[in-house]
């Protein structure tokens, strides 16, 4: 007999490596955890995210008011109602505004009290701490208070202005009510852009300053071509933060002006806050708020692109 | 994959439930079951007002007589009718009653939050509605329906500084003519001649006074079309305007209230408003003038087509539809809005406008507007009972103030206030047009 040596067949079923059985559960495990980490953060998104934006969607695309029985699917109608108006349409441009004077009253303004500050002159941890009382007041509050200081015949503002023959009925002109709202809101967001730069500053680098001053370069050319461009990351987010701050606009116009005189201060969100909340339409009220968050896409995409979200 | 798919249909089932949990529990109908137990205690939705306060003091006393304790939820004036309509929405027990006012009615019953009076009002003899004017009932009504027990009854009156008229030599006005003259005396001597409001909350409240005393209304009662295209309209709106250089300068921006400020602490000759604020100034607490004021009739003018009229304000107190203790709330409103309760109701200057109260000579002496009352009862104007009306007059406010402040001409503000209202009025299918 001759032996003869076989390679032994494939088995179909090997036998498990308990290695890689162990390392699969291991696996197994890991993943499951991980899913246990990330399932609250997804619960509280998905219960405070997408289901009211998805609500708020749906409701845009019916005729919902809290005093109707039922709810009838109305398509884009609102959007042709309430969107493409006159009414909406002003309160955009008066929201514009808002941004636009007050970011640029709180940059300029801003930016040079976070330089007095980076100087670091004497007093000046007192002095910051005093300049971010206005952004810790609660807006209503704010906006009642600076009411009050300017109401004709009772305020203390107007009480000396009329002191020097300066007769002030700020809320009685359009002009005027728009600039008090926006210096409102500057005043009380001014420390939260100084805050900001002011950190800004901190971190940048000393060696393109030091050489600027060598070369002579004046406070404005070293500001123009050395401080705001390095500062650039910084000074986008924080005016973005604002925009969208600014856009919201609500507290303080309600506290002030109501929106008047006649529709000359409502913004957006007091429109919304008016078809929502008193005349209780909610579809329009959706709408309109939709649109609103249609508009801001681009500026979420600035901010997403810059924060590296 | 197979694990991947029964996940997603898992995830998207729950968006689902979610999603149709969120709108199904904005629409529920279904009724309230009622509980014939004797509740240890009532909730009433209030603001703050006279009304009130009277229903505070009575509410001791009704304890102390039935054991139920009645608590008070005090909320802004605003946000009244919200918190109403969410409760019916979500269909919770919060309030077992509330104060209504007039002009939110329609709107409030809209959402089925309130429920009807009628079978209580036919079967309480001791309530006594026929001590009421009818014109009383139907401010109360929705269509036929009764939702409100008149609470309190306040016209828009004159009222006036009476020191300074003596020392002026000034009558009250009859005629908005004698209103406008006696405006020009006070201005003259130093005082503010009128006391209008112009800001872009409310101030429609206060043109409309003026419509209807000179024979015009803002809707036509029949057809609900918007009538500020017609000659009255304009001209009381002229007239409204016009007041407004004798006013204080805070006028421009100004809400009722703030109206109610001027004339407490300020020197104000004269203005228009609802006679609920009585209390109010006759309290040296609150008005630096208690017992130099005085009031008389609305100035009426005979302009447009219909009856010259006061207008008609008030409190409402109405029974939630969530309320599970509908007929103890009805117990209580009934006993605490009834004859034996009206004096406390004089006392604090804002009695419902029973007959038997407003023809009490006593009660005459000791709040001498009653008369005003009477008759401001028996045939004044309430706006229409329609759910837009809130919307109606935040928009005429708005126009109006920016009339006021010079934004429109009163020629292009008429138009737009007039497009506006009919906007609002065929939207809602209202107005067919």
């Amino acid at each position: 007999m001759t032996s003869t040596s076989t390679i032994p067949a494939v088995r179909k079923h090997p036998l498990p490596d308990r290695g890689a059985t162990r390392r699969g559960a291991r696996a197994r495990r890991a993943r499951i955890l991980s899913l246990g980490y990330v399932t609250p953060t997804w619960i509280l998104m998905i219960t405070v995210g997408v289901i009211p934006t998805g609500y708020a969607i749906w409701m845009s695309v019916t005729d919902q008011s809290l005093t109707a029985s039922s709810p009838d699917f109305v398509g884009l109608g609102n959007f042709v109602a309430s969107v493409f108006t006159p009414a909406f349409l002003s309160s955009l441009g008066v929201t514009a505004l808002f941004v636009v004077a007050g970011l640029l009253i709180q940059f300029t303004v801003g930016y040079l009290l976070a330089v007095l500050i980076h100087r670091q002159l004497r007093g000046f941890r007192i002095a910051r701490t005093v300049l971010l009382v206005p952004m810790l007041l609660t807006p209503v509050v704010v906006g009642l208070i600076w009411q009050f200081m300017l109401s004709p015949g009772l305020g203390v503002i107007t009480t000396f202005a009329d002191l020097f023959g300066w007769h002030l009925n700020v809320f009685a002109d359009p002009w005027s009510a728009r600039l008090v709202v926006v210096l409102i809101d500057s005043w009380m967001f001014i420390p939260f852009v100084m805050l900001m730069l002011s950190a800004g500053m901190t971190a940048l680098p000393e060696e393109p300053l030091e050489a600027a001053a060598i070369d002579g370069a004046s406070w404005w050319q070293t500001t123009r071509y050395i401080i705001l461009p390095m500062l650039r990351p910084v000074i986008t987010i924080t005016l973005l933060v604002r925009c969208v701050d600014a856009v919201r606009l609500f507290d303080v116009i309600f506290a002030t002006t109501k929106g008047g005189p006649g529709t000359a201060t409502q913004s957006v969100s007091m429109l919304t806050y008016t078809t929502t909340f008193q005349f209780y339409q909610f579809g329009y009220g959706a709408a309109m708020s939709i649109a609103v968050a249609v508009l801001m896409i681009p500026v979420y995409f600035i901010y997403i692109r810059l924060t590296r979200i | 994959m197979k694990r991947r798919l029964i996940s997603t249909i898992a995830v998207i089932g729950a968006v689902g439930l979610a999603l149709s949990a969120c709108s199904s529990s904005g629409g529920s109908k279904s009724g309230v079951p009622q509980d014939d137990k004797k509740p240890s205690s009532l909730t009433m939705l209030v603001t703050a007002s006279s009304s009130e306060d009277t229903l505070k003091k009575l509410a001791t006393e009704y304890t102390a007589k039935t054991g139920i304790t009645i608590k008070f939820d005090e909320a802004p004036y605003d946000q009244l009718p919200t918190k109403l309509i969410l409760a019916k929405q979500s269909n919770q027990s919060t309030y077992d009653m509330s104060m209504v006012d007039g002009f939110t009615l329609a709107q409030i019953t809209a959402s089925g939050a309130l429920a009807p009076l009628d079978s209580y009002l036919t079967s309480d003899k001791a309530y006594d509605y026929s001590d009421f004017p009818q014109g009383l009932q139907d401010y109360g009504k929705v269509g036929s329906v009764s939702y409100g027990l008149p609470l309190s009854t306040e016209p828009y009156l004159q009222w006036y500084r009476s020191d300074l008229y003596s020392q002026l030599n000034l009558k009250p006005a009859t005629t908005w003519a004698d209103a406008i003259s006696n405006a020009k005396d006070l201005q003259g001597a130093g005082y503010d001649g009128y006391d209008g409001v112009y800001g872009p909350a409310g101030s429609a409240h206060y043109y409309n006074a003026m419509l209807a005393s000179m024979g015009g209304r803002l809707l036509d009662p029949k057809t609900y079309k918007p009538l500020l295209d017609s000659s009255v309209a304009k001209q009381a709106m002229k007239q409204y305007l016009s007041l407004k250089q004798y006013s204080p300068d805070a006028s421009s921006s100004s809400a009722g209230l703030d109206a109610v400020n001027a004339f407490s602490h300020q020197q104000v000759g004269q203005m228009i408003l609802a006679s609920g604020w009585w209390g109010t100034f006759a309290d040296p607490k609150n008005s630096d003038w208690a017992g130099k004021f005085a009031t008389a009739e609305t100035p009426l003018d005979k302009v447009g087509s219909y009856q010259p009229v006061s207008s008609l304000y008030g409190w409402l107190a109405s029974i939630s539809a969530t309320s599970k203790h509908q007929k103890a709330a009805w117990d209580f409103l009934s006993w605490a809005l009834g004859k034996s309760n009206a004096e406390t109701f004089v006392e604090t200057g804002a009695p419902p406008g029973r007959i038997s109260t407003t023809s009490n000579a006593e009660f005459v002496k000791e709040l001498p507007l009653l008369p005003s009352v009477a008759d401001a009862a028996k045939d004044g104007l309430a706006m229409p009972r329609i759910p837009e009306m809130a919307q109606i007059v935040t928009v005429l406010s708005q126009d109006i103030s920016s009339m006021a402040s010079g934004q429109l001409s009163l020629d292009d503000g008429m138009v737009q206030a007039q497009n506006d209202l009919l906007n609002i009025l065929v939207q809602s299918g209202r107005y067919k047009g």
